[in-house]
């Protein structure tokens, strides 16, 4: 896996700050798996957090949860951490990755 | 330029009934993805990258009606993942051509033959299939990863054209694209029957993380001119002659980003088909709150630099033909002499 290909797959950063909340926050919804999220009450929320938006009011998250038929919303301010818990499902599915065990296999093959 | 009659007509009374409201910014094809699920999984494509939940949600018809509604545009692409797995594609196709929407269905065709036989769609008009067709045999198999794609998706096109249908192809071309066996692709096409072609560079979503693999600018315009010079008359393509130009290096086009809006699980997708910079609840929040200015060549977006993709050129050719007289002037040239 390339550099740009490493997973945040695991990941659990400190969050100390707003800031910092928020560029977890982007990197969460770049992150192609689904994350979990410790809420100010003790509350747990796992899922794919497929929205943002800081440019309202009360800035907050979309996160689809499994079984749940609509998305849930939840304020920035409620977040007290963010973990990469699910699986990464874009990482090492690249073309460039798929090319090369392609390769490998015809070498193996002999073709 | 192999795009019907009545079409052209609903597109041009269209543009022209949004110029004349002065509407600075309107859409032309709906995106309309109802599902992310696909039966074939090919090598970075963005979209059926998800947890599993995920790949199993999809739009309810009410939702895509509400969406088609909403946006107002004459032409919706349903794209997908792969929308003949969609559970609702029948009603939704039928409540489409009821609309008088023009339905562009994008499938791999690997179930075109089969949903055929079930009966789920009749021949109109307002209804093509859209065959993802990414090159002859070996180069489309190579594409979706899987070998034996491009045999069936032939035997899907021959199934549709037979039962009366209208049939597209199209082609997304990536680096490395040889123009002389894309030249033998297109003859291969129109010898099979299709009605037109829609062609396209690649583009990586930011989500995937391959990027040295899609073309950029100039290599694109090369393959393209190398690809499209002399066409013959036998070609026939599903889209704007000044687009093809755009793609061959001989004008220019801005983005236009909101051109082809797409609406999924997740909302309005912002700001386009490609890029997933987040969704908006409705349409008009789509509109009003992106900040458009962000995108497109000239806003200097790293993303954008090198894209030249149809989701957003196109409606850029489009405007054009309808902005000018010499746009106007310039498709009708290239629509009857089939020079590009």
């Amino acid at each position: 896996m390339s550099d740009e290909e490493k997973s945040l797959e695991g990941w659990a950063p400190e969050i100390s700050d707003a800031a910092t909340l928020a560029a977890v926050v982007e990197q969460a919804f770049d992150y192609r798996g689904d994350v979990t999220l410790d809420l100010d009450d003790g509350r747990r929320v796992d899922g794919y957090l497929f929205n943002r938006n800081r440019d309202v009011t009360e800035p907050f998250v979309q996160v689809f949860e499994p079984g749940q038929a609509t998305a849930s919303t939840i304020p920035y301010a409620r977040i007290r951490a963010v973990r990469f818990t699910g699986k990464d499902t874009a990482a090492g599915n690249s073309y460039a990755a798929w090319l090369q065990l392609r390769q490998a296999a015809k070498t193996a093959s002999g073709r | 330029m192999s795009v019907p009659v009545s079409q052209m007509w609903t597109v041009a009374t269209y543009v022209l009934g949004q110029k004349l409201r002065r509407r600075k910014r309107y859409p032309l094809v709906l995106m309309l993805e109802p599902l992310f699920r696909c039966n074939l999984a090919c090598a970075g494509c963005g979209k059926i990258q998800y947890p599993a939940h995920i790949l199993k949600k999809h739009l309810t018809l009410e939702q895509c009606l509400a969406a088609v509604d909403e946006c107002g545009a004459p032409m919706v692409s349903i794209p997908g993942g792969e929308p003949l797995m969609y559970p609702e594609i029948g009603p939704l196709v039928r409540e489409l051509v009821a609309r008088r929407k023009y339905v562009y269905l994008c499938t791999n065709a690997i179930l075109l033959a089969k949903r055929l036989r079930e009966g789920l769609f009749q021949p109109s008009k307002y209804l093509s299939f859209s065959v993802h067709m990414d090159g002859l045999r070996e180069e489309h198999d190579e594409a979706v990863c899987r070998e034996g794609v491009f045999d069936q998706a032939v035997a899907g096109i021959r199934s549709a054209l037979e039962r009366g249908f209208r049939v597209t192809t199209n082609t997304t071309l990536f680096d490395g694209a040889d123009p002389v066996r894309m030249r033998e692709f297109f003859d291969t096409m129109m010898a099979l029957g299709v009605e037109g072609m829609m062609i396209s560079p690649g583009y990586s979503y930011s989500k995937a993380p391959d990027q040295e693999h899609f073309l950029r600018r100039r290599r694109a315009n090369d393959l393209f001119r190398r690809m499209l010079e002399g066409a013959t008359r036998r070609w026939k393509f599903n889209q704007s002659p000044l687009f093809l130009q755009f793609l061959m290096g001989r004008r220019d086009f801005e983005c236009t980003p909101w051109g082809n809006p797409t609406y999924n699980i997740f909302g309005w997708q912002r700001p386009c088909y490609l890029l997933q910079e987040g969704y908006a609840a409705s349409f008009e929040e789509l509109l009003e709150s992106t900040r458009w200015e962000e995108y497109g060549r000239r806003s200097g977006n790293d993303k954008c630099r090198d894209c030249m993709v149809h989701c957003g050129h196109e409606p850029s050719a489009v405007d054009a033909t309808f902005g000018s007289w010499r746009g106007f002037r310039d498709t009708v040239v290239a629509t009857v002499t089939g020079r590009l």
